[in-house]
């Protein structure tokens, strides 16, 4: 286990250093940094103070290991747009998105284990069927287009809910239900195959000889061997939803990283973008360091794959 | 190998998508690109000044609706049916030959597919659409490279396998190079789990170029683009509900009968990841 250990971080690690490879690379895809990291109406003086500061007039390797050094240290640069650093910028639309994401992940878990559990229980049924169907449906419906019908039908036709901005509780409703209904579906399909493999098996013929009821079979014998997987997907989840989801933020005006972060690439704010893409993959990174740690504690089968 | 019920809905909303797409200047009855400004906002089923019947009704600019629906189709299929080849090939060659020669290189290939997990896609591609300006083949390209990793992840998974078999050491045992061990004995065995990735992936690689159209840094207008249309139909949701709700339709429903259609070749073709 602590071989599992040591391995998962190493390569979690090695995953760093790429990704901080690549927000390198993305402000030097056009081969001309000068003209993503320095402001359009900079003087000729200007542009040549932060090609000195950026280091933009030495060698590629030079600019490359300065911008390691810099990144180890939460150092992206300074925000175009804004007059603070661009990591800083990023971290303070963090909130609004830890919240939105969370919303999202209890919804689809949710909302997913009680579909698949039901779906699983009467494999073939109308239920089973039904379910599946709107696991399909909710899985093929494009999130934007989603949004936009939900504030078309709750908010500008029947009015009962905000459509835009963050505020109470009510704020939260469309926007998490938007976000979280792709992912509902995933969970309820991936419950209702693991849930099926454990109906299945010896130790469920077992309990249910000796008399268990099917609530508590299901439940308590079933379940928690089919959740396993289900981990790995919450974490996976939970990463991706903490990226900030770009689209819905957009529609609904929610103030997160996402949102933020596809104004700057509008105003072409580089740091910014630099900055959110670090941020949130390294959050991604580290909450998938975490969920493996877990596993090591709810399945001791668990050894280097 | 008959299809289910839900294979055949799949497959019936793919072919009737594709074949829109081929011959949308047939079937659509007005031009995707003529304006007409005494035309505009036309609701669903109604007539403009000179008599034409708009089925589907026109958008803010006057166009007919369903016309550049049918359009529309056509510029999301030829985006998916350019990107999938590339993500199959670069995929399916990373995933065989990590999956055959292990070690160090395997370490290499799965970490990159772990950063590319780990890293937000769409405002990756934003970023990059935005450095390098948007375009039909900065979009193919794009979605096609990023799209190797279902085919990486999963064909490596099946050759671990495989490589074990008995067919595959017996052929080493004789002395078979790697090369031809690869393409004559591995890669017709993944034949059938590509067929599944490929229809999945369409559906994926959709939605992907609808999200970054909806976006601004998609396909371009005057270009018909479902997700462009979507955009622009945003604003007029309260009372011209139809711009924003019809190639919202079309787009579900394509997606919905990719999924069917990959579904279904999922369990007839891989009886071992049935209803996953």
């Amino acid at each position: 286990m602590t071989r599992f250990l040591i391995v998962r971080l190493l390569s979690t690690v090695v995953s760093a250093w790429l990704i901080v490879t690549v927000v390198f690379f993305l402000a030097r895809i056009t081969g001309d940094p000068v003209a993503l990291l320095v402001p359009d109406n900079a003087t000729p003086a200007e542009v040549q103070a932060f090609k000195e500061r950026l280091g933009l007039d030495r060698s590629m390797a030079e600019q490359y290991v300065l911008f390691l050094g810099r990144s180890v240290t939460g150092d992206l640069g300074q925000s175009i747009r804004h007059v603070q650093p661009a990591l800083q910028a990023v971290a303070t639309y963090m909130p609004a998105t830890i919240q939105l994401a969370f919303a999202s992940l209890v919804l689809a878990v949710v909302g997913g284990l009680a579909l698949g559990i039901v779906a699983a229980s009467r494999p073939g049924s109308f239920v089973d069927s039904f379910a599946m169907t709107l696991a399909l449906i909710g899985q093929s419906v494009p999130v934007y287009w989603q949004g936009l019908m939900l504030i078309m039908i709750f908010g500008l036709q029947l009015q009962w809910l905000p459509i835009s901005g963050r505020g109470g509780w009510e704020h939260l409703i469309l926007p998490a239900v938007t976000l979280g209904t792709t992912q509902m579906a995933v969970f309820a399909r991936l419950t209702r195959a693991g849930m099926l493999e454990q109906l299945s098996q010896d130790f469920i013929r077992t309990a249910r000889s000796r008399g268990l009821s099917e609530l508590r079979v299901t439940l308590r014998h079933a379940l928690p061997n089919a959740a396993i997987p289900l981990v790995t997907q919450a974490g996976l989840t939970l990463g991706g939803l903490l990226a900030g989801s770009v689209i819905t933020e957009t529609i609904f005006a929610w103030p997160g990283v996402g949102r933020f972060a596809l104004q700057a690439v509008y105003n072409r704010d580089f740091p910014v973008v630099q900055a959110t893409v670090f941020l949130v993959s390294m959050v991604f990174l580290a909450i998938n360091f975490l969920v493996d740690l877990l596993y090591t504690v709810i399945d001791p089968r668990t050894t280097v794959a | 190998m008959r299809p289910t019920p839900s294979g055949w809905v799949g497959l019936i909303i793919m072919v009737v998508a594709v074949l829109a797409a081929a011959l949308a200047p047939v079937i659509a009855p007005y031009d995707p690109l003529v304006q007409d400004v005494a035309a505009r906002l036309r609701p669903p089923l109604s007539l403009d000044s000179r008599g034409g019947f708009h089925l589907l009704g026109t958008d803010q600019l006057g166009r007919d609706l369903l016309s550049r629906i049918i359009y529309g189709a056509r510029v999301s299929l030829l985006v998916a049916a350019a990107a999938v080849p590339i993500s199959l090939v670069i995929g399916t060659t990373l995933g065989v030959t990590a999956g055959y020669f292990r070690g160090f290189y395997d370490n290499v290939v799965m970490r990159l597919l772990d950063v590319q997990l780990a890293m937000p896609f769409i405002l990756l591609a934003l970023a990059i659409l935005v450095a390098i300006g948007p375009s039909f083949t900065t979009i193919i390209l794009l979605l096609g490279i990023t799209g190797w990793t279902h085919y990486g992840r999963i064909v490596r998974g099946e050759v671990l396998s495989l490589r074990e078999r008995e067919f595959v050491t017996s052929a080493r045992a004789v002395g078979a190079a790697s090369g031809r061990i690869i393409w004559r004995h591995l890669l017709p065995n993944t034949a059938s789990l590509l067929t599944i990735l490929v229809s999945l992936q369409v559906p994926h690689v959709m939605i992907l170029e609808s999200a970054l159209s909806f976006l601004g840094l998609g396909i371009q207008p005057p270009l018909p683009s479902w997700g462009g249309m979507l955009s622009e139909g945003r604003q007029y949701m309260l009372l011209q509900w139809w711009v924003a709700v019809f190639p919202g339709i079309a787009l579900s429903l394509v997606v919905l009968g990719g999924n069917l259609l990959g579904d279904w070749l999922r369990d007839a073709l891989d009886p071992r990841q049935r209803s996953r």
